[in-house]
């Protein structure tokens, strides 16, 4: 413990820090391992479920080993689901595809239920799921054996003979559990949680860094300048510390988001790191002026000291002083104002978000997993509650240290 | 003091203008034009639809037009319903304005009340519960107040959305408001009641005998209210921007709807109108709230600066 005080703070802000960009970094790895799920799974298997079930049935990944379905698939009653040649080569199952088609007119019943948030599915299509109105869980367990396709079955085919016989059928497609129940287009929510909160977080600690460095070099640059350079730079950011900026970043958020509409030669992944960086930008420059008062008064009582006095007498040029003799004492008090920054720039990005100026489907981030999962709420009161909890711990805990290190400096 | 108030005056005249001529710069640098989902119909129709609509000039023309305009009292019409943009606001503004300032009274209430019980007793359970209490709502934030309280409200069948008729219409999205930026204040009021009690002149008044009630009200409450003005000027600006967020919440025909339609269809003169009537506003609020730091503070009378 004979680290001087300052020094340590900043080791405990890295390492408080150091959780969250570690998910920002892995959360691939890290969501795998905690949800089974990876970012580019749940983004490309939209599956079949209501808002807020368990479990969601997912073709090819293996089957539970139950042959009970099999009379359901089999309707010609032959004991066998037969295979005949396509034009094309392949091998198709009639059976086996008219199964399909009674799953795709489910799904579209089931497609109601998720934006309605309905819990009854109120006319379940003929052949989809037992009883007259079935509970949109129900539908999801009896509609998984409809999820066969004609190809992965065939590998089932040991003997060769074109056919599925009941002692190859290899039951129905496994269904997925899910740790959080999936969202409104049946993707997991533990994972889409993760993953928003490191578009959150990402966000926010960008347009910190974005803001310290701006209000850094302006109020180092008034303070040391002096004059008239000082008044004009302080006016300006007084003048701008006093308007509703927040309308111009939503503003400027529509606008790229028009920009990206007319380009559709950009992948969604290039579209949305614009969108990101445009929003990061935009409240990190909202944020600068209040930095720049802050770092400009520091600047002006370092300046009357014997350290700052000689490196001006020896002629250092302004920018060589600022960096060794300036910079170094701002550090602590720029670090504590900038961590207590944070949890404001994540409650403007979740507000933006949920706005529709922020962040843009099919990305998650807080503001948007609270957006999409409002219209359902009344069904599935996780889809709000957890992106909520999330995004309120971590507005606490950058609240908690914030004040730790404000404490620790006594600003 | 008259100094001070022309200078405010002046100055706030030069926000409007900065953020009228930013927004307009803004637009016109934003990527799209109102009227671009014409391209399909002839070369003809799409000039005089740019003529109409002033996309064909130059954006140094553009800005010399608003601004000219706008010294005039001239606000544009709006360019998808043609209605003008002060009818436009006229008719929404009073619906955001009332939500807004039912919440902010609640706020002060809550915030300053609440604040001086926790700063005046710093042992006390309620001390040691209120700050926490505070952290949280501003941690869960108006969106998450607000969209729990619809979740339940509308589970319960209680609360319909989108009315402005009754009672309830009116209550819940400035309860929701002022809830949780009282809570911001709170926390605010309470460190500066802590620091206000340790003030020299508060010792004095105490050394002097006076009785705790008098040293309260004559000597720690004007001490630490100063802070919370300057403090003021934020929350304000804050509550703009959450009266947003509770205005989708709760689906009410505000202001708020307003931005968001104009910015879907790109209805340059209303989007101007609205930053413009929320910066004005700001301003105002912040002159009044300069003036009162005036009025509380002794050490600035006379003319010296803060």
């Amino acid at each position: 413990m004979s680290a001087p005080p300052r020094r340590r703070a900043t080791i405990l802000a890295l390492l408080l820090l150091a959780p969250p960009l570690l998910l920002a970094l892995a959360a691939d790895g890290i969501s795998r391992l905690v949800t089974g799920f990876g970012y580019a799974e749940i983004q490309a298997g939209q599956a079949l479920a209501p808002p807020g079930s368990r479990s969601v049935p997912e073709a090819g990944r293996g089957w539970d080993g139950d042959a009970s379905s099999f009379d359901a698939l089999d309707t010609d009653r032959d004991g066998l689901l037969r295979f005949v040649p396509e034009p094309d080569g392949s091998l198709r199952s009639p059976e086996v595809d008219a199964a399909r088609d009674r799953f795709r007119r489910c799904a579209m019943a089931l497609a109601a239920t998720r934006r309605t948030g309905a819990a009854v599915v109120e006319a379940a299509p003929e052949g989809c799921g037992p009883g007259p109105r079935p509970t949109p869980e129900e539908l999801v367990e009896a509609t998984r054996w409809m999820r066969h396709s004609s190809t992965e079955l065939l590998e089932a085919d040991r003997d060769g003979d074109g056919a599925i016989s009941r002692a190859e059928y290899p039951g129905a497609p496994r269904a997925r559990p899910m740790l959080l129940g999936a969202d409104t287009s049946g993707r997991d929510l533990a994972t889409r949680v993760a993953y928003g909160a490191r578009a959150s977080l990402l966000v926010a600690l960008l347009a910190t860094l974005v803001s310290l460095a701006l209000g850094t070099l302006v109020g180092i640059t008034a303070g040391l300048a002096g004059g008239w350079v000082d008044a004009v730079l302080m006016r300006l950011a007084d003048l701008l510390h006093g308007l509703p900026l927040l309308f111009l970043v939503m503003v400027l958020c529509m606008a790229t988001r028009s920009l990206v509409l007319s380009r559709p030669d950009l992948t969604i992944e290039q579209a949305s790191l614009l969108q990101a960086g445009v929003l990061f930008l935009a409240l990190g420059a909202c944020q600068w002026p209040s930095v720049a008062r802050l770092a400009r008064g520091r600047t002006a009582a370092l300046t009357a000291t014997g350290f700052v006095t000689a490196a001006r007498a020896m002629g250092l040029p302004g920018p060589v002083t600022a960096w060794r003799h300036v910079l170094p004492h701002l550090g602590p008090s720029l670090l504590s104002y900038g961590v207590l920054l944070v949890p404001g720039l994540m409650l403007e990005e979740a507000f933006l978000s949920f706005l529709g100026f922020g962040l843009q489907p099919p990305y998650p981030s807080f503001g948007l997993l609270i957006q999409e999962g409002l219209p359902v709420a009344d069904r599935a009161p996780l889809l709000v509650v957890v992106p909520l909890a999330a995004l309120t711990g971590a507005t606490v805990g950058a609240h908690l240290l914030a004040r730790s290190l404000e404490a620790r400096h006594g600003s | 003091m008259w100094y001070r108030l022309l200078t405010r005056l002046v100055s706030s005249f030069a926000m409007l203008v900065a953020m009228l001529i930013i927004t307009v710069l803004l637009l016109r640098v934003a990527p799209g034009r109102p009227g671009e989902d014409l391209h399909q119909l002839g070369r003809d129709v799409q000039d005089n639809q740019s003529r109409r609509l002033g996309t064909d000039r130059s954006t140094r023309e553009t800005l010399g037009d608003t601004l000219g305009s706008w010294m005039r009292g001239d606000f544009g019409r709006s360019l998808v319903r043609g209605e003008a943009v002060t009818v436009l606001i006229g008719r929404t503004w009073p619906v955001t304005l009332s939500i807004g300032l039912h919440a902010l009274f609640l706020a002060v209430l809550l915030g300053i009340g609440g604040g001086l019980a926790a700063g005046l007793r710093s042992r006390g359970l309620l001390s040691r519960a209120l700050p926490i209490a505070a952290l949280i709502l501003v941690s869960v934030s108006v969106l998450g107040v607000g969209s729990l309280t619809r979740m339940t409200l509308t589970r319960a069948e209680r609360f319909s959305l989108g009315g402005w008729d009754e009672p309830l219409d009116h209550l819940l999205p400035a309860l929701v408001l002022g809830l949780v930026y009282g809570a911001w204040l709170l926390e605010v009021v309470r460190s500066s009641t802590v620091m206000a009690l340790r003030a020299p002149w508060v010792l004095g008044a105490r050394a002097r005998g006076l009785s705790p009630a008098r040293v309260v009200v004559a000597h720690v409450l004007p001490t630490a209210l100063i802070p919370v003005l300057e403090a003021m000027g934020p929350v304000v600006a804050r509550l703009l921007t959450g009266s947003f967020v509770v205005e989708v919440l709760f689906e009410v025909p505000g202001i708020s709807r307003t931005f968001m339609e104009a910015t879907a269809a790109r209805d340059y003169p209303v989007i101007i109108g609205v930053v413009m009537v929320y910066t004005a506003t700001v301003t105002v609020l912040q002159a009044g709230l300069e003036l009162a730091h005036e009025l509380l503070d002794p050490r600035l009378r006379g003319g010296g600066t803060p």
